[in-house]
């Protein structure tokens, strides 16, 4: 038995929907952010941000965290970092960071809320340089 | 080939700041050969490479010819047919097949051969020429300058030129950039491959693959007032295509503001500490104060006092 070979109008439309589906994926592959932070609070005083970062990681980044007014800012982790008194949070500044898990901490000398918490990271967009700002989750 | 002087070779050569390395690669030959032009007292080469070592020291043909002998030479030591143009072969040289009896039908058939045969090289050379003569392609690499808007005076001010390399292979560059009057040379990242002290202009030749950066920084005296303008050009090396200027920002006023202060708030801000880490994360960290553009970044301002020629940062 000999077998028909397929005719070219399907041919053409097989690689037509191919070429769609392709179109579709490749935009959400290129959208994936590189960077992406949670924001939780420990032990009652101690908020932890937890930045995930993967390929192409960018040449530096500043993370944020912010406490509620009322919590005293007492140590960092790792320390060096920026304190900003007038919105009482922390900011330190990531030179060369590789792919992967960072954490930073912030212990407070009160107990506070997790609502009141929050985390930010920002970075440059490469090529053209852009600000972007990553707002992080709450667990 | 032509003669050259080997000694007035090495006299400009020298007198431009010049390394052989950077002759050897803009003329496509090696360090040793151009080591041997500058020993012998009049080496002949080819004309074409005499060309580009003129071209190579910024001066004439004629600078660096023989003087007593500069009317060009043939080349008699290295005569070969395919360096004769096709065009210029007699096709009555070329023996004749002949037959006994058909002598009259085979002249014809042989002239006309070697007519076809010239109309076949006479075309091949001109689309040959018309290649060459076509405007070269635009260089597969551009080069951006990256310059603050202002800088205080008798601080360093450093510039860079971000090099973008869209072909996939590595790309010898010969990148002249001529430093504004009123400030001087501090540092440069890669090292000077020469320098100009004539009209200031500092070379570089590098290989660059992908994106690459060029940095120097700059100072002028702590009295300086006006403007630094830049200007520059990059060319391919071992290339016939012409230089192009580069791009970016060309213009620095003198002011009270640090140069990584863009917009002039007297302080640093996230985005501004940001953009310099993201442009030196490379090679370019040396010419940059980091710890005190970090320092001011964790403060809350600064203010530049003209009288300690300092900057003082607020807590």
């Amino acid at each position: 038995m000999v077998k028909k070979p397929m005719p070219p109008f399907f041919i053409i439309v097989i690689f037509a929907a191919c070429a769609c589906c392709l179109s579709l994926l490749e935009p959400a592959a290129c959208q994936a952010a590189p960077v992406s932070a949670t924001v939780y609070l420990q032990n009652g005083s101690k908020a932890v941000l937890e930045i995930n970062l993967a390929n192409p990681v960018p040449a530096s980044l500043i993370a944020q965290i912010a406490l509620p007014p009322t919590a005293r800012i007492a140590t960092t982790s790792p320390g060096g970092a920026k304190i900003e008194r007038g919105s009482n949070s922390v900011k330190w500044l990531l030179k060369n960071p590789s792919a992967g898990t960072i954490y930073l901490s912030v212990t407070s000398a009160d107990g506070f809320d997790q609502k009141s918490l929050s985390g930010v990271v920002l970075f440059r967009r490469q090529p053209d340089g852009s600000l972007v700002k990553v707002n992080a989750k709450k667990r | 080939m032509v003669k050259i002087d080997g000694s007035k070779v090495r006299t400009i050569r020298e007198t431009k700041g010049l390394t052989q390395l950077y002759v050897a690669t803009a003329v496509e030959v090696t360090t040793d050969t151009v080591s041997r032009w500058e020993n012998r007292k009049y080496p002949a080469i080819k004309k074409e490479n005499a060309l580009k070592l003129a071209q190579a020291l910024e001066v004439e043909l004629e600078d660096i010819l023989d003087a007593v002998d500069s009317a060009p030479t043939e080349d008699v030591s290295e005569p070969t047919i395919s360096a004769q143009p096709l065009a210029s072969r007699d096709p009555a040289h070329v023996p004749p097949l002949q037959t006994p009896g058909k002598r009259s039908l085979v002249r014809p058939a042989l002239a006309l051969s070697g007519a076809a045969l010239i109309i076949l090289a006479a075309l091949t050379l001109f689309l040959f020429h018309r290649q060459v003569d076509q405007e070269p392609e635009p260089t597969a690499m551009a080069l951006q300058r990256i310059v603050a808007p202002h800088f205080i005076a008798g601080q360093p001010l450093p510039i860079f030129l971000v090099a973008e390399n869209q072909a996939e292979r590595a790309i010898s560059l010969i990148i002249r950039e001529k430093l504004p009057p009123g400030c001087r040379l501090l540092a440069a990242s890669p090292p000077l491959s020469g320098k100009d002290s004539d009209d200031n202009t500092l070379k570089w030749l590098t290989k660059i693959s992908g994106n690459g950066l060029i940095t120097f920084s700059v100072v002028t005296e702590p009295n300086f007032q006006g403007s630094l303008s830049f200007s520059g050009i990059l060319k391919e090396a071992n290339s016939a295509q012409t230089a192009i200027a580069i791009g970016g920002d060309t213009k620095s006023v003198s002011g009270l503001h640090h140069w990584a202060d863009t917009d002039g708030d007297n302080r640093i801000s996230d985005e501004e500490i940001l953009a310099v880490y993201d442009l030196v994360s490379g090679d370019g960290q040396a010419m940059v104060d980091l710890d005190l553009l970090e320092e001011i970044w964790l403060g809350d301002g600064y203010t530049w006092q003209p009288e300690l020629q300092k900057i003082a940062i607020i807590q």
